[in-house]
């Protein structure tokens, strides 16, 4: 099992009494690719967060990768997360003054998996990345450019869980199929297991899974 | 790897980050200044004369004699008379003496009148005497001997011929051109203001002005005596001499109460250049403060994949380190650069010889003293980048 969810329930420290997350159960299996859609501000983000240890787990419990999340210090789950998760956003994904060969390496600087120049090259080189561009500081790139290096940096450390936080909201049509294609052409490459959240229905299709998140969340939020 | 993002980030924000630099190079520009110019005054004066018991003038105050007679700094008041030279030459207790006729120049560079004395009996640094790189002691009425430097600045060889002029001015309207001087000897390079000096027979001096080869009077003269336990009384019975007011003064004693005179301006100027050292730090503070809020999400997203909050609070550790390095690298080359432009006018016209190698033991402390500094300044921005990393996360 990649994840398996049992009574998770998370509020704010600012509204103890209003759970935003309240979900009974929900199970990922390995190599499984899911889509959860739903509209902005139902609490999508903060699940995500839940998962990769980002927020703390107010009830319930969280166990990826037969790894509970509740039993783990701080610093374990910073080692965790860079170990065993990769993540991809709608922006903000990169460091913009390094290089995406920089901004590789660094995720790959907090992770036990060995990386040299030559892993990072080929996973560029996979993602249709042109060379010229690979010492260029990311500033200089395009939209899609970012989002195809965020998927390097998320890969980087070969790791068993690819989380998406609505990656292709930033994107034109064709930067989106483009985007969508290579992500999952590497996941499968990679056989891991992938969770892309996102309210743009457009890209269902790539998944065999689509579960609406207004429906596991159960807190009564339809916002 | 946390090196790169620590300078990249640093050139990132180059505009603010200049600035930090520049106010860290200029004040530790103050502050390694006004160490160096310090230690090395000190040092230069301490070994310029070493071996005289005591040096006489006309009465005027010790450091007032000091200067003018050893460092060539200011006028003389009056002079001494031949006589009473005389007297004090072929007293018992005393072993030797070089007396000293001061007032005229050459080119700005000051003209000493003397006996072949100087050169048997003047001493500097450790006990050390003068000695020839070319030529020889002035034998004639009409023959000079330059210091290192004179010769080097001048571009004079031995028997070029040279004309003194009246007063100590760069540009003087009396020119004593009716009597030429002929290059005889050339000394050895001493870092003292023997240097920059030239030196001529006290027969010379009357010969310029009063036309005559006898001299009548002396600016001041150095002692050595047999034995230095009659110093004091030496000093005091030059002091009660009945004949002329006299002033006799131990140097080493006179030198002090420079020092001391001195001392409250060193002091006052340090406490100024560390004010300024502190505020430049202040300010390194206040831009990685105003950084960590700009800084947020790039915080955020090192949390996520993976980074410590311990390795946000190093980045900005870091960055303050590359800037006291850089900024302490800045105020030495600029320093470095100050002191070579500067050299050659501050030995002629303040009689200061300070050197442009700045790599001293001290200078090595304060440079890693400001790191020390540095570090602590940045604890509060990587203070508050640590919690803002531990509770971006939770």
């Amino acid at each position: 099992m990649a994840i398996s969810i049992n009574k998770l329930r998370f509020s704010y420290p600012t509204s103890p009494n209003e759970p935003v997350i309240n979900i009974p159960s929900w199970q990922l299996d390995k190599g499984e690719k899911v889509f959860i859609h739903g509209p902005s501000g139902c609490g999508k983000t903060t699940f995500l967060n839940l998962l990769s240890g980002i927020l703390s787990i107010s009830d319930g419990s969280v166990i990826i990768f037969e790894q509970p999340l509740t039993n783990m210090k701080q610093s374990q789950l910073d080692r965790f997360r860079a170990q065993n998760i990769g993540c991809v956003f709608q922006s903000f994904n990169l460091i913009p003054y390094l290089s995406s060969i920089e901004n590789i390496k660094l995720a790959s600087q907090f992770s036990s998996h060995a990386v040299n120049l030559h892993d990072i090259e080929k996973l560029l080189s996979n993602l249709q990345l042109d060379c010229s561009l690979w010492n260029k500081p990311i500033h200089n790139l395009s939209m899609g450019q970012k989002q195809r290096i965020a998927i390097a940096r998320s890969l980087i450390n070969r790791p068993n869980l690819i989380i998406a936080d609505e990656p292709t909201s930033s994107l034109d049509a064709k930067n989106r199929d483009t985007f969508m294609s290579l992500l999952m052409e590497q996941v499968t490459e990679l056989n891991c297991a992938l969770m892309l959240v996102s309210h743009d229905m457009s890209v269902s299709h790539h998944f065999s899974r689509v579960e609406s998140f207004n429906e596991l969340n159960q807190t009564g939020l339809t916002t | 790897m946390i090196l790169i993002l620590a300078s990249k980030s640093l050139i990132n924000r180059k505009g603010s980050v200049l600035l930090t630099i520049t106010a860290l190079a200029v004040s530790l520009f103050v502050l390694l200044a006004v160490d160096h110019i310090r230690l090395q005054t000190k040092q230069s004066f301490a070994s310029t004369l070493s071996g005289a018991d005591l040096i006489v003038g006309s009465r005027t105050s010790s450091i007032n004699l000091l200067l003018y007679s050893v460092f060539r700094i200011g006028s003389p008041t009056a002079n001494l008379s031949w006589d009473s030279y005389q007297y004090y030459k072929n007293h018992p207790k005393v072993a030797w003496t070089i007396p000293i006729s001061l007032g005229d120049s050459h080119k700005g560079f000051r003209v000493m009148g003397t006996t072949q004395d100087f050169f048997l009996h003047y001493q500097y640094g450790n006990k050390k005497k003068v000695v020839f790189s070319e030529g020889e002691k002035f034998d004639d009425i009409s023959e000079v001997v330059l210091g290192a430097d004179v010769a080097k600045q001048l571009h004079y060889a031995i028997n070029d011929p040279i004309v003194l002029a009246h007063g100590i001015a760069a540009t003087s309207f009396s020119i004593h051109d009716q009597h030429p001087f002929n290059i005889v000897g050339i000394l050895e390079p001493t870092g003292t203001p023997i240097d920059q000096s030239l030196y001529v027979s006290l027969q010379g001096i009357e010969a310029i002005h009063n036309n005559t080869a006898s001299t009548t009077s002396i600016t001041a003269f150095m002692v050595g005596l047999t034995s230095r336990m009659s110093t004091f009384t030496l000093q005091k019975n030059i002091n009660q001499y009945s004949a002329e007011a006299l002033t006799a003064i131990l140097p080493g004693v006179a030198l002090s109460e420079l020092w001391q005179i001195v001392g409250s301006v060193e002091d006052i100027l340090a406490v100024i250049s560390y004010l300024v050292l502190l505020a430049s730090l202040l300010g390194l503070s206040a831009m990685l403060l105003a950084s960590i809020r700009e800084r947020q999400q790039e915080i955020h997203l090192l949390r996520i994949i993976g980074a410590p909050p311990s390795y946000i609070f190093l980045i900005i550790e870091l960055e303050a380190i590359l800037i006291a390095l850089i900024g302490s690298g800045l105020s030495l080359l600029a320093l470095t650069s100050v002191l070579i432009a500067f050299q050659s006018t501050l030995t002629t016209e303040l009689g200061l010889r300070l050197s442009a190698n700045l790599f001293s033991m001290n200078n090595l402390l304060i440079l890693a003293l400001v790191q020390i500094a540095a570090i602590i300044a940045a604890a509060i921005p990587a203070a508050m980048a640590y919690r803002s990393a531990k509770y971006t996360i939770n």
